[in-house]
């Protein structure tokens, strides 16, 4: 082995091993929300492989949360396509923070980068970026330690899903309870929390007087946007 | 259309426009609006999204789930801990339906 060769295989197992060290909490607390997630498409009648298949290509844990409800409740393709877009419109504003530190990235690597942008990758990378010594080679095993942790325990639920019986152990509450946690992330001040709430309430009286699952992605909007009205007159008020 | 050509389909289609809004905030960072009305949209979005989603479920599924959906909240809230938040509820939900 030429000395190139050597260095270049010993810098490669660094990035992997700081990657590991730095997501390996992350890829620990996946396994049972993998699960979940896996005994929840083998009761949406989903196989193993379609699970493993929407980790691998969708990776994105609230997203393919509400995939997997949304086509257990029957909805139309086009209505859970906007509900994931819109879940996931997030990671529009997470990749743009990560960009600052991609300055002079190759396009191969911004590509590999943005595979595996979630909540908690972005939350890993971002805060090793802030700090300095941390460059796109990690953030990218970072994103992939997770990725593979991710897929393999929804393809282990799933597989194992059968052997659940319906509703048993609660596990049907499991995507509540997700949903409330990822909920609780999400609402950084007073008026995150209001449009929730307006968005809860409108979404529950919607509900009872609309078919469907057209009530998810209009709730939503209209409650973002009175967010975004309360917040300018607040604005307003203050100057 | 068959279920698992359905499902193909979604799951092709939700790649598709989760890795193009991922690749998409690499490219054009510096079109996008870190202020105003948009930045605020887009933050309220996902919470907005969320409680939509379970709201009329946690408001259908009676005393028991409704505890179970504050005590997982609280959980959340106090430590954090993703996996420990759902195993309060769900471990709720499950005693609330040997018990009761």
């Amino acid at each position: 082995m030429s000395i190139s060769a050597e260095t270049l295989k010993n810098s490669n197992s660094s990035y992997l091993s700081q990657g590991f060290k730095a997501v390996w909490p992350i890829c620990i607390g996946y396994i049972p929300l993998g699960i979940a997630m896996g005994v929840l498409g083998q009761k949406a009648m989903l196989t193993p492989l379609q699970v493993l298949a929407m980790s691998l290509m969708v990776f994105a844990g609230s997203g393919q949360f509400i995939a997997v409800s949304m086509i257990s409740a029957g909805a139309f393709i086009p209505s859970i396509i906007a509900t994931v877009f819109m879940i996931n419109l997030r990671h529009l504003l997470m990749s743009s923070s990560l960009c600052v530190y991609m300055k002079k990235v190759s396009p191969v690597k911004l590509t590999l980068l943005s595979y595996g942008i979630v909540d908690e990758t972005f939350a890993v990378n971002i805060e090793k970026l802030k700090k300095g010594n941390w460059g796109p080679r990690r953030a990218i095993a970072v994103n992939f330690f997770a990725y593979f942790s991710w897929a393999l325990s929804t393809f282990t639920g799933c597989y194992f899903g059968e052997f659940i019986p319906e509703g048993s152990f609660g596990i049907d509450y499991a995507l509540t309870a997700m949903f409330i946690c990822l909920l609780i992330f999400q609402l950084n001040g007073s008026i995150y929390f209001i449009t929730a709430v307006i968005s809860g309430i409108v979404a529950v009286f919607l509900a009872m007087t609309l078919e469907g699952n057209s009530y998810i992605v209009i709730s939503s909007i209209i409650a973002a946007s009175i967010g975004v009205i309360i917040k300018k007159r607040k604005n307003y008020n203050e100057q | 259309m068959t279920d698992n050509l359905m499902v193909f389909i979604t799951i092709l289609c939700s790649a598709a426009v989760t890795y193009s809004l991922r690749l998409g905030g690499l490219l054009l960072s510096e079109k996008l609006p870190s202020s105003g009305k948009f930045k605020i949209f887009m933050d309220a979005l996902p919470g907005t999204l969320l409680l939509s989603l379970i709201a009329p479920g946690i408001a259908s599924s009676g005393l028991w789930g409704g505890i179970a959906a504050i005590c997982t909240a609280v959980c959340t809230y106090r430590t954090g801990n993703v996996f420990l938040a759902m195993i309060t509820g769900v471990g709720i939900v499950a005693l609330s339906r040997y018990f009761c």
